[in-house]
């Protein structure tokens, strides 16, 4: 038997051992294949899809020499609540803004007209548009003020020349019915005797006049007209 | 931020307010007379009249409803009563927005010598 002949001969006795094992290294192969190929296809091809499955940056990004800032870990205190004006308060102030500046009465009291007795003369003011009182307290309730604008020739002694014409369309600029009828005056005429001592006393006219209301000019010109002869 | 500013012009103009007197007394200022005990160290009221009548006619306070009688002393107005909105708290009632002053800002704006 040659050496030929042996390895041949130990070649054909192994065959069977050697086909299985030939057989497993080849399907180990063919598996390591399948499982390599796609990752060296994917390697080998487009940079998207290098991007996708490893560390790199994908094409369309900028390239940046300098690494990504990386601060410490820090806990942020929780955000401070806004401070919320309480609607009173506000509402309060908005209505204070609303009406405006208060009054500067020292400067209302220099341009109201004066008599020669440095007193107000209301009427004057009135006339000249100066004040505009009001005769309700909201500007939306209804004035409960009536006028009249007829004159009362009053003449307790008789003589003319002291002849007080009492005119009811300046009064009721001021007041309404009821403020003196039918407590200061009755309502028909003559039924009082008003004299200058009554009214010094605080009645009649006296209630109101040298008290809080002057007749223009004061003294007794200002009631006591003389009637003018035609 | 509107609101802020607006508040503080309110702030403002509460402050610098010009008190509703003249130099000198003027007709129609009228002294309330004290009827209660044991406050007679505290000035009664004074109710100026001129300034009223700037604003008001005589009949808005001289009424049946408001009770301010022609004679001087004829109703006790007392602060409790004030306070419940009747007399002087009808209009000073501590709201602004009327054209009124806002409120009784110290007890000296009326309750002075």
């Amino acid at each position: 038997m040659t050496p030929v002949e042996q390895v041949l001969g130990a070649m054909a006795y192994s065959q069977p051992l050697a086909w299985a094992a030939r057989s497993r290294f080849v399907w180990c192969s063919i598996l390591l294949l399948a499982l390599l190929s796609p990752l060296l296809a994917a390697c080998s091809s487009s940079t998207p899809l290098m991007a996708m499955l490893f560390d790199i940056p994908p094409p369309e990004q900028v390239q940046s020499s300098e690494p990504p800032p990386r601060q410490p870990r820090r806990s942020l205190p929780p955000p401070a609540p806004d401070y919320v004006v309480p609607k009173a308060i506000l509402e309060h102030f908005e209505a204070i803004v609303k009406a405006g500046p208060p009054p500067n009465w020292p400067k209302i009291f220099e341009q109201l007209p004066k008599d020669d007795d440095n007193n107000i003369d209301w009427m004057a003011a009135l006339e000249g548009k100066l004040i505009a009182p009001r005769g309700v307290i909201n500007e939306t309730d209804e004035d409960i003020g009536k006028t009249s604008d007829d004159d009362i020739e009053l003449s307790t002694s008789g003589k003319p020349n002291r002849m007080v014409i009492f005119s009811h369309k300046v009064h009721t600029q001021w007041l309404t019915c009821s403020n003196c009828h039918n407590t200061i005056f009755k309502r028909e005429a003559g039924d009082a005797k008003i004299t200058m001592d009554a009214i010094d006393d605080g009645k009649y006219c006296g209630v109101c006049h040298d008290k809080v209301a002057l007749a223009q000019p004061s003294g007794c010109k200002g009631c006591h007209k003389p009637i003018k002869k035609s | 931020m509107r609101r802020a500013i607006s508040s503080f012009i309110a702030l403002a103009w509460l402050l610098g307010g010009a008190l509703p007197t003249a130099a000198e007394p003027v007709l129609g200022d009228l002294r309330f007379e004290r009827k209660t005990k044991g406050d007679e160290d505290f000035p009664p009221a004074i109710f100026s009249h001129w300034n009223h009548r700037v604003k008001f006619k005589c009949y808005v306070c001289h009424n049946k409803k408001m009770g301010f009688e022609m004679k001087l002393g004829s109703v006790d107005i007392t602060m409790s009563l004030i306070d419940q909105g009747k007399y002087c708290g009808a209009c000073h009632n501590g709201k602004p927005g009327l054209g009124f002053g806002v409120s009784f800002e110290y007890c000296a704006r009326c309750h002075k010598q």
